[in-house]
């Protein structure tokens, strides 16, 4: 199989990800509850994730890395404790529906939003239209790093910068970047959070994801229960990461993320995206030459990438590869605002690489589309 | 050795503790301390040796964590509060 679906979910893992997670079914017992050697050794997993997820991404504190099952739980954890009292929220027009949907239900809380809807590969008009649709009650922006269907990647610092000016908290959906576009937590000025996955560019199992939290911020959870602290309290303690944590955790996928995150370090972020921007950039070269595609490349891009047939819809072409062997996903990708932003409502095929993938992989699956 | 204990609001908290300590050159181990000590809950603390005391106080004012508690055994074995 030639596996090009990465922006679902990388496949394959690092064999060090393997290896930790049996490790850990075989050494681990529950982190947090007991004192014996098991749970201690669970604990120290556990700890030694999150310490190192917090290095990665600038955080120096690891109680303000709390554990998610994956970047939804962590997006609707921030949206729903910044927006809790209601107000108005910024969010550019290529967020997933895991932004968009707790919005939407929100609304009954008295939250409104407004969307940025520019171009593609125009972070220059972005950040005009994003700034001019801050108000007065605007109390946070919500911006993808790097769109989930295009892989247009937004210019994140500069819209901190915005949001900073203005006041606004700004929430960050890493769930494409994280892994292989470097992220300094310490940067930013606005930050309410940034959202990100486990199981994608930080080559950890499903099941896993990170909510690193901003500085100063007021967290509601989603769920109350055991913490292993405070326990006599009925109250769910004050405090991170244990607020946002009840019962519990999944350790075993967390030994994995532990090891997909050494792995990215071994490699280095800045050469996964290298590599990954080289072979998506070979991928629309040739998809070009297509006369009947319309291929959606651009700058600045990650490693996803979109196409559109005059004649096939995204389902014929994705069946098409499928019984070839070769996977990528088409539709909507969870995104149909982004879908309505660049105008391809009825879906589209995307193409995600890997730091696994290869030039002769992209060069096989190019020969079958031009043979269509 | 004669034991000391920084009680600590939790497990995680006590893992911080304990990296830090032991990124100080000393040894430290996360344990579960009785009841009596963290009002009737669950806890943990991070246990070293008495002889370090000072040097651990040291380290954790400098990386900002502050034990909930701190308590010293008595040479019977008895941990007591200790105070500045």
């Amino acid at each position: 199989m030639i596996y090009l679906d990465n922006a679902a979910t990388t496949l394959p893992k690092p064999s060090g990800v393997l290896e930790a997670i049996e490790n850990a079914l075989a050494e681990c017992g529950n982190a947090g509850r007991s004192g014996h050697q098991a749970a201690m050794k669970s604990a120290e997993v556990l700890y030694h994730c999150r310490d190192m997820i917090g290095r990665m991404f600038g955080q120096d504190n690891p109680e303000q890395v709390v554990f998610t099952l994956n970047t939804t739980h962590a997006l609707n954890l921030v949206i729903k404790s910044v927006m809790r009292e209601g107000g108005h929220c910024v969010i550019s027009g290529y967020e997933h529906n895991s932004v968009v949907r707790p919005l939407h239900a929100m609304q009954r809380n008295g939250v409104t939003y407004s969307v940025v809807r520019t171009p593609l590969f125009d972070p220059g008009s972005f950040l005009e239209e994003f700034e001019k649709l801050i108000r007065p009650d605007t109390i946070c922006a919500v911006c993808t790093h790097v769109s989930n269907v295009f892989g247009y990647i937004f210019p994140i610092e500069q819209i901190d910068k915005i949001c900073a000016k203005h006041g606004v908290k700004l929430i960050v959906d890493a769930a494409q970047s994280a892994g292989c576009i470097p992220i300094d937590c310490k940067k930013f000025s606005s930050l309410a959070a940034l959202c990100a996955p486990g199981h994608k560019g930080l080559y950890g199992p499903q099941g896993t994801g990170v909510l690193i939290c901003g500085d100063e911020m007021k967290w509601y959870p989603m769920m109350e229960g055991g913490t292993g602290s405070n326990s006599l309290s009925l109250e769910q303690p004050d405090f991170l990461p244990d607020l946002l944590e009840s019962g519990t955790q999944n350790v075993h996928g967390l030994a994995g993320l532990a090891a997909g995150v050494e792995y990215v370090l071994s490699c280095g972020e800045d050469e996964i995206l290298r590599h990954e921007q080289e072979l998506i950039g070979y991928a629309a070269k040739e998809l070009a030459k297509i006369p009947r595609f319309r291929v959606f490349n651009g700058e600045p891009q990650a490693g996803v990438l979109a196409f559109v047939d005059e004649w096939l819809s995204a389902e014929e072409i994705t069946d098409f590869l499928g019984e070839k062997g070769i996977a990528v996903r088409g539709g909507l990708h969870c995104a149909p605002l982004a879908h309505q932003t660049v105008g391809t409502s009825s879906g589209c095929v995307r193409i995600s690489v890997s730091s696994f993938n290869t030039f002769g992989e992209i060069e096989a699956v190019c020969d079958v589309l031009k043979e269509l | 050795m004669y034991g000391c204990l920084f009680i600590c609001r939790s497990s995680t908290y006590a893992q911080k503790m304990k990296s830090a300590l032991e990124r100080g050159g000393l040894e430290a181990r996360v344990v579960r301390p009785n009841l009596k000590f963290t009002n009737g809950a669950c806890g943990y603390a991070v246990r070293i040796s008495d002889v370090f005391m000072a040097e651990a106080l040291e380290i954790l004012k400098e990386k900002r964590l502050e034990p909930e508690r701190i308590l010293i055994a008595d040479s019977d074995g008895r941990f007591r509060e200790w105070r500045a």
